[in-house]
């Protein structure tokens, strides 16, 4: 069968359709061939191998971005797996929209509270505070009015005591919804708040309950389970390196995935997948070596360099061009192996991003007791560890969207890792753009935007002046 | 062989004569123009804010990475007078490009500068409302007062440090001086504008240890000759790649295509001053003649319905993203002739021959263009005229340097023109009064053809008077209501910026909107 991939690829390409064979790297990468030969894109270079995957829509879709169309063709298609996978996804589009709305959330009310701000911003920012594990906002429920449009969601979230498995409370339009495997729903008539300024002839402030996209993460990862429960025990991992703090863990994860949850994803390989942002990523070269992760092994071979995020932006490339190279081997170059490749590429920078930002929380750093007994990172080593791995963490982020940029990958989830990141630094011209574009992928992604919307005002008008310029 | 790789044999010997312009700069780069002035008090276009931010330091900006406000020049910075006033130490040892220490007294002259109403920056002008002085308290420390209590008194000090003694200690700053060819700064580079480019030395101050000892910023010309130096490596650099090259920028491997944080949108001004374009009718009618769609395809490259698209069509003066933008306003992708002639019709015009006729004459439109714009979108002026032919108008087509956009066109002089393409270009700040307001008494100065309506001053003035955000965007969504209304623009599209750098320059990392504010960090090497 004739492939079809260049076709839905061609974003990839620059030229006339005549292919260059792939140039050899300039130096070799680290990721040594019996790995390469493990990546999802090598194994599947064959036609064979690939077929599949070959001439469906569902899969076409998703390498064109069209996320949701591909989980509908899954459905359609009745491949449980890959849709499994897809609504596994959408969780972790709608975690990142959570950590997103919440500390939105908290830059705009917490950080930099307005005289008329709404008296119901504390039940805001006391579910942020849930979400994102902060006590002290936490302690902000229970102060909603009686009567208050927000009352009845501060009393469900105030009895919380750490994140939930499930949230507490749900919009009425999203409570209640069956987890049914192919369907999308959205967060219902958002904003579902109006909340009364305290000024004298105050206007109504749109508001929405970061909880909203907590619950649709939590629709989409219980059907995630009843369209594939061979996932269960990966499931959690692969929410991890998206889901924030406090996502239980499973004892022990799974070694292997089935292809279909592999194929066309960011990690190479299952282990690159079910280890992005735990501890063992940030394990030495051999230690990755034998885990089975490419990209983890480029993030360890680049945690000595002087300059972590150029080593890593190095090997990504050498990486990328290892993986064509390799993928050329069987049956020549493709005009689609371009595209497979940079998934690669993107996936390393993002593994290694995962890696620096753990150690800016001071994963290598040694616990101490406090004073009621309980161990926490020692504060002066995390206090290093956060000003020497801010600047890598942030290059490779910006570094992983240019780059999926560049290779015309659309990614939701990518987007809002970023977006969400961008909200807890007050950067809202990017954040408000990237959550746009991922907009038409992930519905319900409109309660977000409500408390995003909300720092972007805040922040622009207290912006030092500035003039339109040509 | 395929037309585009002819093409791309016969432009490799263009690139070559491209190359011979830049030889001697350490590390060369295309820009979009040539700035019109590095006088940081005077910047008209985004070229003129980014090359001064190579020769200057901002007191406070923002850190690219992760957004927070820090300072190169400032040692220590505390509140005084309950939040009327800050107190700031500047850091010993610094020096402006002249040798001479840099220190409080260019502080407090910098806002005296800002302050002097002799001094016409729209900039200052800003800042007036508020910075109300600053005193010199010691060799380095100065006071700088506020004209209120501003809870985040950094962000309000974001312009440029200013040199007293290379100033001659005057307040009243003009344009025209010869300090905005040969500037002195304290930033990491001394530049100096000639013809055809700008060179940028390296200065190692006690603040700033650039790495690259050279810059040499070009006007860029054709879009493939400026790739095709670049993949030559005879340039390192092109600020904004157009959309049609990004595809192969990004197979290069030696390449790498690089955001560039900005909110820019395009329109078409319509001169509401001539007669035939006075009545708002006229105006719709010439929306529904233009076809969004077709101007995409044909000068951006986007094809219809093609996702994650650089370029999205607006209906109002902010991108698509803002919480500004009146989503309720639907965009007008596609032409309707039909609605159009009934539109001109009912407006008194007359069709004689195909031609539209006001008062019995046939009108002929006047449409400019910024010419920079060319290379984003090429051809563009002349797809807008064709469409503006097939509904029936004659017209000639001018493209406007960039100078004379600044000095006539920006001021509200360009009275010739019946229509003029540009775009504007913002950061976080979104604020459009000076494009629409009324210009009078410093208001709208930027309204390019003095357009007034008491119903987009009413919509700046509640956005003024707004005491809460959530009053101010209501003003603003009326504002984008207003004027999809009455149209002195025709609105088109925000279309994103990428630039485009060899991978041997390295750690280059690039802030939103003033792009070069980490250069100390960047290095160029194999």
């Amino acid at each position: 069968m004739l492939s079809w991939w260049w076709l839905a690829a061609g974003c990839a390409g620059g030229g006339d359709g005549a292919l260059p064979p792939p140039e050899p790297p300039p130096s070799a990468s680290v990721v040594p061939a019996e790995l390469l030969a493990q990546t999802w894109q090598v194994r599947l270079a064959p036609a064979a191998a690939r077929a599949p995957f070959e001439g469906r829509e569902s899969w076409m879709a998703y390498l064109a971005g069209r996320r949701t169309d591909a989980l509908v063709g899954f459905r359609s298609e009745g491949d449980t797996v890959a849709l499994g996978r897809a609504h596994l996804e959408m969780a972790a589009a709608y975690a990142l929209a959570t950590q997103l709305a919440a500390r939105a959330t908290v830059q705009v009310y917490g950080q930099t509270p307005t005289e008329g701000d709404p008296v119901e911003v504390s039940t805001l920012l006391g579910v942020s505070g849930v979400l994102l594990g902060l006590p002290e906002l936490r302690a902000r429920l229970g102060s909603a009015p009686a009567g208050s449009p927000m009352a009845e969601v501060d009393a469900a979230w105030k009895g919380v005591a750490g994140r939930p498995d499930a949230p507490p409370w749900r919009p009425a339009d999203v409570a209640g919804l069956p987890p049914t495997p192919g369907e999308l729903p959205t967060a219902g008539a958002v904003p579902h708040f109006q909340l009364a300024e305290t000024l004298p002839g105050g206007l109504v402030v749109p508001a929405e309950d970061p909880g909203t996209s907590w619950a649709l993460m939590d629709w989409h990862r219980r059907t995630a389970l009843v369209a594939a429960p061979e996932l269960a025990p990966a499931a959690p991992y692969l929410l991890l390196p998206w889901a924030g703090p406090d996502v239980p863990e499973a004892t022990v994860a799974p070694k292997t995935l089935p292809d279909a949850a592999v194929f066309l994803s960011l990690g190479t390989t299952a282990a690159d997948l079910l280890y992005f942002g735990s501890v063992p990523a940030v394990g030495d070269v051999d230690q990755m070596r034998q885990f089975g992760t490419p990209e983890g092994m480029i993030a360890a071979s680049c945690r000595a360099q002087p300059d972590f995020a150029e080593c890593v932006l190095d090997e990504a490339q050498r990486f990328g061009a290892a993986i064509q190279a390799a993928m050329a081997l069987p049956e020549g170059p493709q005009p689609f192996h371009r595209a497979f490749a940079d998934r690669g590429r993107v996936g390393a920078i993002v593994y290694a991003a995962q890696v620096a930002e753990l150690l800016a929380g001071g994963a290598e750093c040694p616990e101490q007791a406090d004073a009621a007994g309980v161990p926490v990172v020692d504060p002066g080593c995390a206090a290093t560890a956060a000003e020497a791995w801010r600047v890598p963490t942030g290059r490779l982020r910006v570094a992983a969207l240019d780059q999926a940029d560049a290779s015309g990958l659309a990614d939701p989830v990518l987007l809002l890792w970023v977006a969400a990141w961008d909200a807890g630094n007050r950067n809202t011209v990017r954040a408000t753009e990237l959550v746009h574009r991922a907009e038409a992928q992930v519905p319900g992604l409109d309660a977000a935007r409500v408390p995003l919307d909300a720092l972007h005002l805040r922040v622009s008008r207290n912006a030092a002046p500035s003039v339109p310029t040509h | 062989m395929s037309f585009q790789s002819q093409l791309r044999a016969f432009l490799v010997g263009s690139a070559a004569v491209g190359a011979a312009l830049l030889c001697g700069a350490q590390l060369s780069f295309y820009e979009e123009a040539l700035p019109g002035t590095l006088n940081p008090l005077y910047a008209q276009s985004m070229v003129d804010f980014r090359s001064q931010e190579l020769v200057f330091d901002r007191i406070f900006y923002h850190d690219p990475i992760d957004n927070q406000i820090v300072s190169r020049v400032v040692e220590k910075a505390e509140l005084a007078e309950g939040g009327k006033a800050y107190r700031i130490t500047i850091k010993d040892g610094l020096r402006w490009h002249d040798g001479k220490p840099l220190n409080a007294e260019d502080l407090c002259f910098t806002v005296a500068v800002m302050l002097d109403k002799g001094t016409t920056s729209p900039i200052a002008q800003e800042y007036r409302s508020v910075l109300a002085g600053c005193e010199v308290e010691s060799e380095r420390v100065g006071l700088v007062h506020f004209t209120k209590v501003f809870h985040n008194p950094k962000e309000r000090l974001g312009f440029a440090l200013l040199p007293k003694s290379a100033l001659g200690g005057k307040t009243a700053v003009l344009p025209d001086a010869d300090f905005s060819v040969r500037p002195v700064g304290s930033g990491p580079y001394k530049g100096g504008r000639g013809k055809r480019g700008v060179s940028f030395e390296a200065y190692n101050n006690g603040h700033h240890a650039a790495r690259i000892g050279q810059l040499g910023l070009q006007e860029g010309g054709d879009p493939i000759v400026q790739v095709n130096t670049l993949k030559q490596k005879s340039a390192q650099g092109i600020i904004a790649v157009p959309p049609q090259l990004r595809p192969d920028v990004s197979a290069a491997d030696d390449l790498q295509l690089k955001s560039y944080d900005l909110r820019s949108w395009w329109f078409i001004a319509v001169n509401t001053k001539k007669p035939y374009l006075a009545d708002k009718r006229v105006r719709q009618a010439l929306d529904r003649i233009l076809d969004r769609t077709e101007l995409r395809t044909l000068t951006v490259g986007v094809k219809p319905g093609e996702q994650n698209s650089p370029c999205e069509f607006i209906s109002g003066p902010f991108v698509q993203s803002s919480p500004f933008y009146n989503r309720s306003v639907p965009t007008r992708d596609k032409s309707d002739r039909a609605a159009a002639a009934r539109l001109l019709t009912d407006a008194g015009f007359k069709q004689v021959g195909g031609i539209w006729q006001y008062n019995n004459a046939p009108v002929r439109l006047t449409i400019g263009m910024l010419a920079p714009l060319d290379r984003e979108a090429p051809e563009l002026l002349q797809q807008i005229s064709n469409q503006l032919g097939a509904g029936g108008f004659d017209r000639q087509e001018l493209r406007v340097p960039l100078d004379e956009w600044d000095r006539k066109v920006v001021s509200g002089q360009a009275t010739e023109f019946d229509l003029l393409v540009g775009k504007w270009s913002f950061g976080v700040v979104e604020e459009v009064n000076p494009l629409f307001e009324t210009r009078a008494n410093g208001k709208g100065a930027r309204n390019i053809f003095n357009f007034s309506s008491p119903d987009v001053d009413g919509a700046v003035a509640a956005y003024n008077a707004a005491r809460t955000d959530t009053a101010a965007s209501d003003a603003y969504h009326k504002l984008h209501s207003v004027l999809a209304d009455q149209l002195p623009y025709l609105f088109l599209w925000k279309l994103d910026t990428k630039s485009a750098w060899r991978t041997e320059v390295r750690g280059n990392t690039i802030s939103p909107y003033f792009y070069w504010t980490e250069v100390d960090g960047w290095s160029f090497g194999s």
